[in-house]
């Protein structure tokens, strides 16, 4: 027997929270074998998802995202690292974004062979995505990898896609100077034109002109058409030499660009084909824990329901604060006593 | 043949005879002795009505109350009456208003005479000038016979009635009343008006926290002397229930 007393609610020795956790608990206990299904029936149920699992080959490459202080580096749009982030850090998260877009994914299961699973509908990108991925390793170092059911395949995504990510930045890096050459171009084509027809309107009107008896002296405007002809020429021709210097300006930008692009990712470590599968016994557990955990959220939402749902009174402060009375005596069953009714009928004459 | 208090005779008038009609002791089935646990409990309201009251004068008319059948009203009224009885040495009267428990032996009265019934029941004796046991029961008892609780209403009205406790008020010190479920069968309200105090008893995991409520507000004019959450059990274990009160 225990009492509980005091003058009204607030003199019970325990709160609203105490009291739901208490019939929370007590709810549990009480039929916990119910509770306890779905955890079991989710653990079996991820054992035998966990057994499906098998081990994948991994390939990995291991690059530098460090950059050589003495040389000046391209500013390429779209990479710039931020302040907040590592190096290692920066990159790998560039080449996660570049591994969300459909043309990356393309371009690195061309380079796989594995663009005609693709179309067949065999695998998906999303599968490409879920298998490959970088992770900075350090400050400096990434770590690009990727694991497939056969070792030559993971192999070649690693490749593929660290060679893809090189591209890219190259084609970032020369992406201005190339537009500057493709400009200049058109200059030094029109230019060269004009040049053509200054050429020919000097000739035609030189040819038009009569020739010259021995000390005779061209008309003042003939001399002065020839030489506006003459400077037209010229300066098309100052065009054309214009705009092949900016042309041959703009190639070797491009070809600086490319160069120090490239020297971004340094490849330390090549990938090289796995001879083993990798251990599974980690995601096994992992899958298997994700079940249980599932299953434990179940149980407990279900002891939570039938807890809230529950009107019966189940603690000694719910009747206290049900009926009004400071005074609750609790009087526990007693199990011996109640067999002992059970096993005895009554019988009226023996009693009386 | 209804047993007569010594000192009347069959057939005299008034309010003594109505009490000598109704004042039939029932050969009651002492089923057990009363739990231990709860006459520990009983005890122990006793014992805070006692302090909070500052006086040991107890109520003299307690009635044991609960919302619905089978919360253990009877169990804690007949441990409440033995309390009384042997600890407080006072001269106690057990009534059971509830349910007839039991088949009755032939011989019980009418309505109009007697709104329990009158047997005649080997081995019972009454309450006047006698030791007023029966079985191991140190208590006298007075329970209802076969009359249909929808007539109980009609007997809580009676006139009777109230002349029945004005008479027994000067036999015992302590009258225990057994009443039935007063949400079930309303009609136990009339009868509760006799009552100076109350007991309120609920069964763990079964008494519906409304119920609690409905009858709580039924019985908010009687003086309450404290509640028993009766047949507590509970499957924590016992390392757990540490962190709680109970």
């Amino acid at each position: 027997m225990s009492t509980a007393s005091g003058r009204g609610t607030a003199s019970l020795n325990t709160t609203p929270t105490s009291d739901f956790t208490e019939r929370l608990v007590d709810g549990f206990f009480r039929r916990w074998f119910l509770y306890l299904i779905p955890v079991v029936l989710l653990a079996g149920l991820g054992i035998d998802t966990a057994r499906t699992i098998t081990g994948e080959y991994e390939s990995y490459a291991r690059l530098s995202a460090t950059t050589n202080p003495y040389l000046e580096q391209p500013d390429i749009r779209g990479t710039e690292i931020g302040f907040y982030e590592t190096p290692a850090d920066g990159t790998a998260r560039l080449i996660n974004e570049q591994l969300q877009t459909d043309a990356f994914i393309d371009e690195v299961a061309t380079q796989s062979g594995l663009a005609e699973a693709i179309d067949d509908g065999l695998i998906t990108r999303g599968d490409i995505r879920g298998r490959l991925g970088a992770s900075a390793s350090g400050q400096n170092n990434l770590r690009v990898n990727a694991t497939w059911s056969d070792p030559t395949t993971a192999l070649v995504l690693v490749e593929s896609a660290t060679n893809g990510y090189g591209e890219y930045l190259t084609l970032l890096a020369v992406a201005d100077s190339q537009e500057a050459v493709r400009f200049w171009t058109d200059r030094r084509q029109v230019a060269s034109n004009e040049a053509d027809i200054a050429q020919d309107a000097l000739d035609s009107f030189v040819q038009r002109l009569p020739t010259l008896a021995s000390g005779e002296e061209r008309a003042t405007e003939q001399t002065l058409e020839i030489q506006r002809l003459s400077s037209a020429f010229d300066r098309a021709l100052d065009t054309v030499r214009e705009a092949q210097s900016a042309i041959d300006e703009a190639q070797f930008t491009a070809n600086q660009a490319a160069s120090s692009s490239a020297r971004q990712l340094v490849v330390i470590d090549a990938p090289i084909m796995a001879n083993d599968p990798a251990p599974v016994r980690r995601d096994q557990a992992t899958v298997v824990a994700m079940f249980i955990l599932l299953g434990l959220a179940i149980a407990f939402a279900a002891v939570l329901l039938t807890t809230l749902l529950d009107r019966a009174i189940r603690t000694r402060s719910q009747l206290a604060l049900a009926s009004g009375i400071d005074v609750v005596v609790v009087v526990p069953r007693v199990s011996k006593l109640r067999r002992k009714r059970r096993a005895q009928p009554v019988d009226l004459n023996e009693a009386a | 043949m209804a047993y007569l208090p010594d000192g009347f005779e069959s057939g005299d008038s008034g309010a003594h005879d109505r009490v000598a009609a109704l004042i039939t002791l029932e050969s009651l089935p002492k089923r057990s002795p009363a739990d231990s646990t709860v006459m520990s409990a009983v005890r122990y309201l006793l014992y805070r009505h006692e302090m909070e009251t500052g006086t040991t004068d107890l109520p003299q008319n307690i009635a044991v109350v609960s919302d619905a059948s089978g919360t253990g009203v009877t169990t804690v009224s007949q441990a409440l009456s033995e309390v009384l009885a042997s600890e407080r040495s006072s001269t106690v009267l057990w009534i059971d208003a509830t349910e007839t428990h039991a088949p009755l032996p032939s011989g019980t009265t009418t309505l109009r005479t007697s709104p329990w019934g009158a047997t005649d029941a080997p081995g019972a004796r009454h309450w006047a000038g006698q030791p007023p046991a029966i079985g191991a029961a140190p208590y006298s008892t007075f329970a209802r016979g076969r009359l249909s609780m929808s007539n109980l209403g009609a007997v809580s009205s009676q006139p009777a009635l109230d002349d029945l406790f004005k008479d027994l008020s000067t036999e015992f010190r302590h009258i225990v009343l057994d009443t039935p479920p007063i949400l079930s069968k309303g009609n136990s309200i009339g009868f509760l008006r006799h009552a100076d105090a109350y007991i309120l008893v609920a069964r763990h995991g079964s008494t519906a926290i409304k119920q609690i409520e409905a009858a709580s507000n039924d019985l908010r004019t009687i003086p309450s002397m404290g509640a028993i959450l009766n047949d507590y059990r509970t499957r924590s274990p016992k390392f757990v229930r540490r962190f709680f009160s109970e």
